[in-house]
């Protein structure tokens, strides 16, 4: 019998990922690899779709600083029948949006099931700023990141196991040129590097499953919005997502739990393949799976903004042109079978060479 | 604690072949790593964007 396959789909946020780089616009790659895949083990950006998301019951849905450490071989991955969820909100939040948010929260419980704790307000406004690099990748920082994380430790004082954040971010500018070509599924999603950086602070300081849901006013009608930025402007909230997510994201094993290991716990010695944008093999969780020999699928047709391709830093790639081409690549992969016999020709098997034994002289 | 982006360059020619470690060590005179990636890469030089928290500022 073969072990389980475990694939890990990465596709960083806020690199303008012509595949991901939107509304949820990679989760169908996430639905037909999780069928080829035993395991498919991602992370928010690829499985958040706002209100709309797709229960996989084989995907690990694991916050982008916990992959990091997973990917280093630092933090395991257990996975949970159910997290109970602490919501906790910016106290900049205007009362409007709190309460549609809430009502989101409220929702989740009544018509999915899910279990959570009573929500936190941060003691002070978290203070969100946006910032484009001269990369083109967005990034972002807040003013109040302790603010951020005594929320955190009430809510799990309180007997939360994963977290999600609901920040403020500044108001839209309708006209404004990024918001504009966002909108119409081009450039770079201007808020989701700060998203990241908010939920990476709480992963990185209490070791839980953590994601975020930006708190907007909801914008004005475009009835020529691009079907990958659509499923954001469907609602007053993107926290549907974030909640069916966390519901049944692993915990993450490490030095800081003293757990005995159990059977379905992950490593990364059992990853089995990454697949990751051509361009974009500078991330933390890439570069430590490449070191590890894990096979790596580069995938041409994901453009990001990014210039990092897997040769510039001297990394071994399989090269796809597509998500079709690699998910077929990973099938033949777990099959056992090889990549040259799929092709219309094979080149006979050649002698190697034997070293010639120099005689022994004492 | 504040939250703070950088920018830092890499000469991959004598980082070694561990880059997680040499980019979080080279962040770490910065403040604390939070996130990072390289994100360009021309000859042997790689820059890194990230964002790391410092204590106490």
């Amino acid at each position: 019998m073969s072990p389980p396959y475990t694939a890990v789909l990465i596709i960083p946020t806020g690199v303008g990922a012509a595949v991901g780089g939107y509304a949820g616009d990679a989760l169908p790659v996430a639905r037909a690899m999780a069928t080829v895949a035993d395991q498919l083990i991602t992370h928010p950006n690829v499985l958040n779709g706002a209100q709309l998301y797709w229960p996989l019951t084989n995907a690990l849905y694991v916050e982008g600083y916990g992959l990091d450490r997973f990917a280093a071989g630092r933090w395991g991955l257990r996975p949970v029948h159910r997290n109970r969820v602490g919501l906790l909100l910016d106290r900049a939040i205007p009362d409007d949006l709190r309460i549609r948010h809430l009502q989101a929260a409220d929702a989740a419980r009544a018509t999915l099931g899910l279990a959570m704790t009573d929500y936190v307000t941060t003691d002070a406004p978290l203070g969100v700023e946006l910032r484009t690099a001269a990369s083109g990748a967005t990034w972002g920082t807040i003013q109040q990141p302790d603010s951020l994380l005594r929320a955190a430790e009430t809510a799990l004082a309180a007997g939360a196991t994963a977290l999600a954040v609901v920040a403020n971010f500044p108001d839209d500018d309708p006209a404004d040129v990024t918001l504009q070509a966002y909108r119409h599924g081009k450039g770079v999603d201007p808020l989701a590097g700060a998203e990241a950086v908010i939920s990476h602070l709480v992963v990185r300081q209490f070791q839980v499953p953590c994601a975020h849901a930006p708190a907007l006013a909801p914008l004005p009608l475009d009835s020529t919005l691009a079907p990958k930025s659509a499923a954001e402007e469907l609602g007053h909230t993107f926290l549907p997502c974030v909640l069916a997510g966390l519901s049944r994201a692993p915990q993450f094993l490490g030095p800081h739990r003293g757990d005995r290991p159990q059977a379905d716990d992950l490593w990364a010695e059992q990853v089995d393949v990454a697949v990751v944008p051509a361009d974009a093999w500078g991330g933390s969780a890439v570069l430590s799976l490449a070191r590890r020999g894990v096979p790596m699928i580069a995938v041409a047709d994901n453009t990001t903004t990014l210039a990092v391709p897997p040769d510039a830093l001297g990394l071994r790639a399989i090269r796809a042109t597509s998500y079709a081409e690699a998910i077929g690549l990973m099938a033949a992969h777990k099959a056992g079978v090889s990549i040259e016999a799929l092709g219309p020709t094979l080149t006979p098997l050649q002698p190697l060479a034997v070293p010639v034994l120099q005689p022994h002289r004492p | 604690m504040t939250t703070q982006f950088l920018t830092l360059t890499l000469d991959l020619a004598t980082a070694g072949d561990d880059w997680v470690t040499t980019i979080e060590a080279a962040l770490r005179r910065h403040g604390e790593p939070l996130r990072w990636a390289i994100t360009t890469v021309v000859g042997q030089q790689a820059t890194v964007e990230a964002v790391v928290t410092v204590e106490g500022a």
